[in-house]
């Protein structure tokens, strides 16, 4: 296990292997995703309430979970980055930053389309949508911090340290939001939350959220490796790697 | 004997943050001016009307403290790191994180106090009543404590980037919301004569919360910032 | 279900497709912009493999 962890985390290693999954994840996430729209917008029924407007949800509710998920990660790998020294977790977490935020933004803009037919308005303070925008804010700090050193391990050590205190902060900030709004309004539910759902609405959501991480791990695959050519630019391994692809 | 050395220590850091505040009284004085300069924004900006005014009373406060604390930051450690003092603590071998919380509890004293003080002033002429005062000042106490250490982890991020006091809010702020609601509620609600003991609960809970973990990652940070 | 209809989705039409569209949109891009950063990082490392090889000869 141990000796498998040291491999992965050897960049030649990682660069071949980010090279040969990627057409499998990108492939296999175009068929689910392209599955799941078809479940979601022509097999699902009409919800009894919602009618029609439902179907955006196979689509929201993905990018907002995988907004979440991909901090995570980001923060995870930075971790690992900066406690054992392994340069490879710095590579995923700047790998990482751009896609959550790309998936964050969809999330807001979806969110707030869905308002519209459902409370007349473009944007509502709702929990999750504030708290998505407050998401939204962590990426793009953690982007800024990254870019403003001009030295690639300090920007590395530094963003990791924000990335580990922001997603120390998220639960906080997620409780604390949704204190804030039930102060504020009559406790319903939220009207973009997860009503017990009939499997035939249900199917397709869990296939979209798949095909959102298989993709994302097709993106991360490119984005690794071009962190991976940057970071070693002179290394042997790499000119001969280049020289042959 | 370590330990006495190490209090010793604190106290010497304390004393001269101390002195040279006195020193540079000016420079202290400018967070408060800021302060109560926002404050002053929201009856031009809004309406002079005080039951308009008095509505969104805690949240003006609150949102002026914040700014306030966060411009106050940026003194926190450029004057060592500029002049060579922190690189000197970060090599001395000495506890980076008990130093720096040390640093950041004086900063507090001179920032985040004043604020508290003042803010009963600036309370009233938004049309606050006189009951509200305690609560109004136990939140901010509490809560600039916390803005302080958020703060303090993002300033020895950004301590070495050039013009980072805007980077630092973008960074510091997010993180801070959670603080802002407590707070801003907690006075809301003790102006309607509610219980406020659940908000200031959590106040407190995020207080301990940061005071226990900030010093290690302003610690992290700081290395990074001046190791080089 | 003709097509209309389905084009439709009981009135809420523009707001799902433009949410449809907004996803789609950013998936291209992400995908786009992560392949060719690659790409421009592999080409600067050929490159410099080719500026060795001049130094060498």
């Amino acid at each position: 296990m141990w000796l498998w962890f040291h491999k992965l985390s050897s960049p030649p290693y990682a660069y071949r292997l980010a090279t040969l999954l990627r057409p499998w994840f990108f492939w296999v996430a175009m068929a689910l995703m392209l599955f799941a729209a078809y479940g979601g917008l022509v097999l699902a029924p009409p919800d009894y309430q919602q009618k029609d407007a439902f179907r955006i949800i196979y689509v929201h509710a993905p990018a907002a979970i995988m907004s979440l998920q991909v901090y995570v990660v980001m923060a995870i790998s930075a971790a690992v980055g900066i406690i054992w020294r392994i340069k490879l977790g710095h590579a995923v977490a700047a790998a990482c930053a751009p896609v959550g935020a790309a998936f964050t933004v969809v999330a807001l803009a979806t969110g707030s389309i869905y308002g519209k037919p459902m409370w007349g308005t473009w944007w509502e303070w709702d929990p999750r949508i504030t708290s998505e925008l407050i998401q939204l804010f962590l990426y793009l700090g953690y982007m800024a911090l990254r870019a403003s050193f001009d030295d690639t391990q300090r920007a590395d050590r530094a963003s990791a340290i924000l990335a580990i205190v922001g997603v120390v902060n998220v639960p906080i900030v997620k409780y604390s939001v949704v204190w804030w709004n039930s102060l504020h309004q009559a406790p319903t539910i939220s009207k973009l939350g997860k009503p017990a759902i009939a499997l035939s609405m249900a199917w397709p959501l869990y296939t979209m959220v798949l095909g959102f991480m298989l993709y994302f791990a097709a993106v991360l695959c490119d984005r690794v490796r071009s962190e991976i050519l940057r970071r070693e630019r002179n290394a042997t391994w790499l000119l001969e790697t280049v020289k042959t692809s | 004997m370590q330990s006495s050395g190490l209090g010793a220590l604190v106290r010497l850091v304390v004393a001269r943050d101390l002195r040279l505040a006195v020193r540079h009284w000016d420079q202290v004085m400018q967070p408060l001016i800021f302060f109560a300069i926002i404050t002053t924004l929201f009856p031009l900006a809004i309406s002079p009307a005080l039951d308009e005014l008095r509505r969104i009373a805690p949240g003006v406060v609150w949102v002026a403290a914040m700014l306030a604390s966060l411009l106050a930051l940026e003194s926190l450690f450029r004057p060592d790191v500029e002049d060579g003092t922190m690189e000197q603590w970060v090599l001395s071998g000495q506890p980076l994180s008990l130093l720096l919380l040390a640093k950041v509890v004086t900063h507090w004293l001179l920032t985040g106090l004043p604020l508290v003080l003042m803010s009963p002033l600036v309370g009233t002429a938004l049309g606050m009543p006189e009951s509200a005062w305690p609560v109004l000042m136990a939140t901010l106490a509490l809560g600039t404590g916390s803005l302080s250490m958020l703060g303090g982890v993002g300033a020895a991020l950004t301590v070495s980037v050039r013009r980072g006091s805007v980077l630092l809010a973008l960074l510091v702020l997010p993180l801070e919301m959670p603080v802002l609601i407590f707070g801003a509620r907690a006075v809301d609600l003790a102006m309607h004569g509610e219980a406020v003991a659940g908000p200031l609960n959590l106040l407190a809970a995020l207080l301990l919360f940061f005071v226990s973990l900030g010093p290690f990652a302003m610690a992290a940070a700081m290395r990074v910032s001046v190791e080089s | 279900m003709s097509l209309r209809e389905f084009l439709a989705m009981g009135s809420y039409g523009p707001y799902i497709w433009a949410c449809y569209a907004v996803t789609i949109a950013m998936l291209i891009f992400s995908a786009w912009s992560a392949r060719r950063s690659l790409h421009e990082q592999i080409g600067a490392a050929r490159r410099r493999v080719e500026m060795q090889k001049e130094e060498r000869t």
